[in-house]
């Protein structure tokens, strides 16, 4: 029996629900308690390790107000010399695990990670679950032994580590196996985990809900012409499948997913999220639930039972956050120190960069994740949550700035498109200059054929519509600042066989979507190319 | 023979309107979750039992009769599959599925089968009514529907196995045990002729089961038991003697009892005759059954008589934990109290764990004290784990609790409702739970106890703070005295004591050192508070004291008197000395100023007495000499010329020895050494007292304190010559440690103690004021025949 385990065993219902979610009881006065009191026992731990002393000025700070007035804001450039070496010897615990980030900004970052806090994540993890899996307050709906549909990359990723831990504190049957299908390539896996989902069921399917939205439209392509394979005749699948096609044929529509596996939970990250909410419900009949994941705090915020506003984890670490005009003033000079305010200071429509401190003795301190953050809502009447909601917004200069007039993120440009009524196999967007003006250079693939023109057209619509700074720069400049280049068919999976052959990391198999490199564009037009050859 | 319609119908009829009544309050009163929609199906099959079981009754015609009544094994297999699910859903344990699935079908059977006879072929005709008569299929369709009631039990009896909550395990057996109700009923019902038992036992299984689904706290299980089988003995024992005496008394007075009357008197007999017997079953009562209650009662008694004796804080704080191990058979009982110089909850006392953990002590701002703070509850250990406030809890604090072993954690709340300590107790020394009883004990003791440590702390806080206060006085150089308003001394401290040697208790009037009261108080003013200090001033006992007494008024409206007493004595000899310096002073300045009249005198007398003189008879010759130098012969004028010569040396010296007497011009040039000789020389010369000098040749004094030496050994000389009568006077210079000392000794009569302390020895004082202006001091010391010795003495830097 796993540890969490046994609460599942010996507490009732009532107390499952205050374990993991009670939380969301809290009021923000209550949340901020707890903050402090773990950030006074993060400094009393941290004190006594070399990088603590070090990155605290050699002067232990008493309260979390001399904390924040002392100790200045860090980034990873600060750490590096000894979390790139992994050592040890200035922390001041042995971490039970290292993980590094995807590498997506083009390095791995090394995070060292304490057994304490890992026993709070696989605690978050079940938060998640549960609120996951649950539309009504007080219900927990799972238990052990519940069926995980998910593929994720390998330790020392961060999402594998956090698997693999999870799996060490919690009893679920993983589909596929982590153990059996790490060799195989990431296509079989996901091919692997829906077969046996498909034999014994399914209680939570995690994935990028882009990934899900693929999955459903190639799923519905191909019930409308499916045969029985020798592998399906098995009495379970096969039942499964008549149950799907009755359901199906009652509603008078094609099979789909959420036929064959009604699930609990659909689990899902990535920005896209919002945008793919309505086609995951359609295709896997479960609306979608968020989080908010990164590999130095792996689970920071999660919704709650109704699936709206992200709400941040009291127990995973310190926060602080930059306001967004105080981000742009240290764009504009990097020496400047941004101010920072607590989390019972933020306000409701304002971005912010998130600023943690780790806790359980971890060495990040202040630390600047220059991911920026959208507060949806100081409390949520529906619910009766007491607590700042929040919403992913992009990373910090992950954004395109036409004429100075608007910033299109990957959010705004993934809205646009999936509004549009394309159907985009992929895409990518950086900005380009023709002489004095600047354009927003949009690649994509499409799945049907068209021409730049139109799409360019249908994107500068939605975009209009969904940006209202966008919106002012053709009154303002009389251009439409939108060029689209048309990838033939095929060029982002060449593209990922390519990076796939010459040994790059799953992170890396695809472009990024906003400002790739000048590398990455001309690889992928030299894809295209090829594709067309 | 069917018995009277109504006597028959009303069981079924009762069943019916209980049932619809339990589904109200289950929806009205038990949580909304999906258990409870199971268990009204349950409820919803004891109705339709009910029901099939009052149409039977109702039916004077068998055929009609048995066809209700063959609806009843299908009600109570309704029943019995919607308990099992309820109970799978109740304690989320899951089942076989294919069990689920086959429990369905044998429904789904019976309700085909029922009809047809399967279950209840016919009825026959008994004494209490209607009785089936079982069908083929009767006794598998009975097993399955106690299969499936005892998966039910089974689960719920698997889930209280390993819950760890209070509230869960107790509601977990209130259905196991209202299950066993309707399994006695069942089995009966099946094995025994007996007139039907099943409806009532099924009866009140659903009522005991509908209790245990309310949201609100039950009474624990043995409780109840001890409780039914309490009033089960006192009824026997009171019903007995008075059944076995009545029966005696109309035995023996026969047909005369007869009447109401006569019972009356009877039952009012027994009832003062057996009045020492119910006291004594009470008792026993008490004892067999309420032995828990009982210990716990005797515990919170035992604490009271101790609390209000026990003023010692730590002492205290030992009793409380041992009682409240011995009471709770605890493995152990840790006390944490306030620090008093830290802001931390720290480790008092701990009964049944040696050594106590190092460090034990949570901070003010821990998790743990800010919850107890907050939630003024016992809190089982076990929620540090459930309680999302209490997870931040520090790896201190947990480990902490962990040496502890701690199982309960109950606050000390003062009922201002302030957190004042913290009692955690380990685990049951049987292993057991602690029981709703044992916790309402808890909580009569935290309260009881945060009223004790409070008041000892308190206690503990005023005696502190009166030996701090005591502490103080004693160190006061001033006397301080409390009178009581019975005029004796309640407090005195340490300079009273021992300088007005008297003591607390003695009357006030013994502090003047009469053995009198006086006959008027000098402090009346005070005492009446006509004002609001009086200040006087008094000698008693050799001393000089000034007395400051100010009323005080206690709590209570008592008035008492204190009294600071300051010893003046020294301060007044001081101001008298000061008074008379400021006179010696003041006549110094006289004298000087007199003694610098007369040398002025003495100067322009000699100024005008001898150098006028001469300078007017140096005129003269001159101007003679100019008038007659041309007719003089060589010789007359070279005669006259020589005299005016003689007269300007004369002149000269005269000039020289005004100079030297103002100040000598050896001293300047030739030093201290030089001068002191020479004043020796001129000394003996002009007084004819023989005197010597000894002086350190390599002593290099210059400037002032030259001056000042010199002067005071030309003081001292003179003294010597107007004074002392000597033959023979000794000048002294020597250095000794880091001092030059000049001593001027005489072999004459001796200075006399008046006539040093005399304020007019000017010259004394002159030689005095002279050296303490420079740090250094005058010695005076003279003896009868004997002589006079003068010792000044100057710093050598």
């Amino acid at each position: 029996m796993h540890p969490e385990d046994k609460y599942f065993q010996s507490l009732t219902q009532a107390e499952l629900w205050r374990r993991y979610c009670g939380f969301l009881d809290f009021s923000v006065q209550e949340f901020m308690t707890v903050q402090e009191q773990l950030l006074l026992d993060q400094l009393e731990r941290v004190w006594n390790s070399p990088l603590g002393r070090q990155i605290m000025g050699g002067r232990r700070p008493a309260s979390a107000a001399e904390f924040r007035s002392q100790v200045p804001l860090t980034t990873y450039d600060d750490y590096e010399p000894y979390l790139s070496e992994r050592r040890e010897d200035v922390l001041a615990c042995t971490p039970a695990l290292w993980c590094h980030s995807s590498g997506r900004m083009g390095r791995f970052k090394w995070f060292p990670h304490s057994a304490e806090f890992m026993e709070r994540v696989n605690k978050s993890c079940l938060s998640a679950l549960t609120l996951a899996c649950t539309r009504e307050k007080g219900r927990v709906n799972f238990g052990p032994g519940f069926r995980f549909l998910l593929v994720l990359p390998p330790a020392p990723y961060t999402s594998g580590c956090l698997f693999d831990t999870f799996a060490q504190h919690f009893t679920f049957r993983a589909m596929p196996p982590q153990d059996g299908g790490e060799g195989l390539p990431f296509q079989q896996r996901v091919a692997a985990g829906f077969q046996m989902a498909l034999r014994d069921g399914v209680d939570v399917i995690g994935a990028i809900a882009s990934v899900l939205v693929k999955m459903g439209e190639q799923f519905e392509e191909q019930t409308r012409s499916m045969k029985l394979s020798p592998s399906m005749l098995h009495p379970a699948i096969v039942s499964r499948l008549v149950r799907a096609r009755l359901r199906a044929w009652r509603e008078g529509r094609p099979m789909l997913p959420r036929d064959l596996w009604p699930s609990r939970a659909i689990a899902t990250g990535g920005v896209d999220t919002a945008i793919y909410k309505a086609a995951i419900e359609r295709y896997w009949g479960s609306e979608p639930y968020e989080f908010y994941t990164c590999a130095e705090g792996f689970l920071v915020a999660i919704q709650g039972w109704n699936k709206k506003g992200l709400y941040f984890l009291p127990d995973i670490a310190y926060y602080e956050f930059i306001p967004e005009e105080e981000v742009r003033k240290w764009q504009d000079d990097s020496s400047y120190q941004p101010a920072t305010v607590l989390y019972d200071q933020l306000e409701e429509g304002r971005l912010y960069e998130v600023v943690i401190t780790q806790l359980y003795g971890m060495p990040l301190l202040r630390y600047r994740m220059k991911d920026l953050i959208r507060i949806t809502g100081l409390s949520d009447p529906e619910t009766g949550v007491r607590l700042p909601q929040m919403q992913f917004q992009r990373r910090v200069g992950e954004t395109i700035d036409l004429a100075a007039l608007a910033r299109i993120d990957e959010r705004t440009l993934w809205q646009a498109l999936a509004e549009s009524g394309l159907r985009v196999v992929d895409w990518c967007a950086l900005k380009e200059y023709d002489g004095a003006q600047t354009y927003l250079r949009l690649f994509a693939e499409l799945k049907d054929d068209g021409s730049p023109e139109t799409v360019a057209a249908l994107v500068d619509e939605q975009l209009k519509r969904i940006d209202v700074d966008y919106r002012d720069i053709e009154s303002y400049l009389g251009l439409q600042p939108i060029r689209v280049t048309l990838l033939r068919k095929g060029t982002f999976a060449r593209y990922a066989d390519r990076q796939r052959e010459a040994g790059a990391d799953l992170a890396h198999l695809k472009p990024p979507h906003i400002n790739p490199s000048q590398e990455v564009v001309e690889q992928l037009l030299a894809q295209a190319a090829s594709t067309a050859d | 023979m069917i018995p009277s319609q109504l006597d028959y119908a009303l069981p079924p009829l009762i069943v019916v309107m209980v049932g619809i009544a339990l589904i109200v309050v289950v929806f009205s009163w038990a949580p909304a979750t999906k258990s409870r929609s199971l268990f009204v199906g349950v409820l919803a099959g004891l109705i339709i039992w009910g029901l099939a079981v009052l149409g039977m009754r109702l039916s004077r015609d068998p055929d009609n009769a048995l066809a209700w009544n063959q609806w009843t094994p299908v009600a109570i297999y309704v029943m019995f599959l919607f308990f099992y699910l309820f109970s799978r859903e109740y304690t989320r344990v899951r089942g076989l599925r294919g069990f689920l699935v086959a429990c369905w079908a044998i429904l789904l059977f019976a309700i085909i089968g029922a009809p047809l006879g399967l279950f209840v072929e016919s009825l026959r005709v008994e004494s209490y009514g209607y009785a089936p008569v079982p069908g083929a299929l009767a006794m598998p369709l009975g097993v399955a529907g106690l299969t499936v009631f005892l998966a039910a039990v089974v689960t719920l009896i698997r889930r209280y196995r390993i819950s760890r909550s209070d509230d869960e395990r107790s509601r977990l057996l209130y259905l196991v045990l209202g299950a066993s109700f309707s399994l006695v009923g069942a089995l009966l019902d099946i094995a025994s002729n007996l007139p039907p038992v099943g409806i009532w036992a099924n009866l009140v299984f659903c009522v005991v089961c509908s209790v245990a689904l309310l949201e609100y706290q039950l009474l624990d299980i043995p409780q109840v038991a001890r409780r039914v089988l309490t009033y089960l003995l006192v009824g026997i024992t009171v019903a007995v003697p008075y059944v076995l005496s009545l029966l005696l008394l109309q035995r023996v007075f026969n047909t005369r009892l007869e009447g109401p009357s006569g019972y009356l008197v009877i039952v009012l007999l027994l009832a003062i005759l057996l009045r020492p017997l119910y006291i004594a079953a009470q008792e026993m009562v008490d004892r067999l059954f309420y032995r828990n209650r009982y210990d716990a009662l005797r515990a919170l008694e035992q604490f009271g008589r101790d609390a209000q004796h026990a003023v010692d804080l730590d002492a205290l704080a030992c009793r409380v934990t041992s009682l409240v191990t011995e009471a709770l058979h605890a493995s152990r009982t840790c006390l944490f109290l306030p620090a008093e110089n830290t802001d931390s909850l720290v480790l008092i006392s701990c009964d049944g764990l040696a050594p106590l953990p190092q460090g034990g002590s949570f901070s003010q701002r821990s998790a743990l004290v800010c919850w107890m703070a907050e939630h003024p509850e016992i809190l089982a250990h076990r929620m540090l784990d459930v309680e999302p406030q209490l997870q931040s809890l520090s790896k201190r604090d947990r480990s902490l609790l962990d040496s502890l072993e701690a199982d309960m954690l109950v606050p000390v709340t003062s009922p201002s409702g302030q957190l004042s300590g913290l009692l955690i107790l380990g685990r049951k020394r049987s292993r057991a739970h602690y029981s709703q009883e044992d916790r309402r004990l808890l909580e009569a003791l935290g309260r009881q106890m945060a009223v004790s440590l409070d008041n000892a702390r308190l206690y503990r806080d005023a005696v502190r703070a009166r030996h701090d206060l005591e502490r103080w006085l004693d160190g006061m150089d001033d006397g301080v005295i409390i009178v009581g308003h019975d005029h004796t001394i309640h407090f005195l401290n340490r300079a009273a004591r021992v300088n007005l040697r008297v003591s607390a208790g003695d009357p006030c009037w013994a502090v003047l050192g009469t053995g009198q009261a006086c006959t008027r108080c000098l402090l009346a003013a005070a005492w009446t508070g006509a004002e609001r200090n009086v200040r006087l001033s008094r000698r008693m006992r050799g001393r000089d004291y000034e007395i400051v007494a100010a009323q005080l008024t206690d709590q209570d409206g008592e008035t008492s008197l204190i009294s600071v007493l300051r010893d003046v004595t020294e301060r007044n000899r001081f101001e008298d000395e000061l008074r008379q310096s400021r006179e010696q002073l003041r006549e110094l300045a006289l004298h000087q100023e007199s003694v610098r009249e007369d040398e002025r005198a003495g100067i322009a007398r000699e100024l005008h007495d001898e150098l006028g003189q001469l300078l007017t008879a140096i005129k003269m010759d001159l101007s003679w000499l100019s008038q007659h130098i041309g007719a003089l012969p060589p010789e007359e004028a070279a005669r006259r010329i020589s005299n005016v010569i003689t007269l300007t040396d004369t002149s000269v010296k005269t000039v020289q020895s005004v100079s030297s007497r103002l100040r000598p011009g050896i001293l300047d040039d030739l030093g201290l050494v030089a001068a002191l000789e020479w004043l020796a020389r001129d000394f003996q010369q002009r007084s004819g007292i023989h005197c010597s000098t000894e002086v350190d040749s390599s002593i290099d004094i210059v400037g002032h304190k030259a001056t000042v030496l010199f002067r005071i050994c030309q003081e001292s000389l003179t003294n010597v010559a107007r004074h002392s009568g000597a033959s023979e006077a000794t000048v002294k210079l020597s250095r000794r440690n880091a001092e030059v000392v000049l001593a001027v000794q005489d072999n004459g009569r001796g200075i006399t103690a008046e006539e040093m302390e005399s304020p007019r020895s000017y010259g004394v004082m002159g030689m005095r004021e002279r050296a303490m202006a420079l740090g250094g001091a005058v010695s005076i010391n003279g003896a009868p025949d004997r002589g006079t010795v003068v010792e000044a003495t100057l710093p050598d830097a």
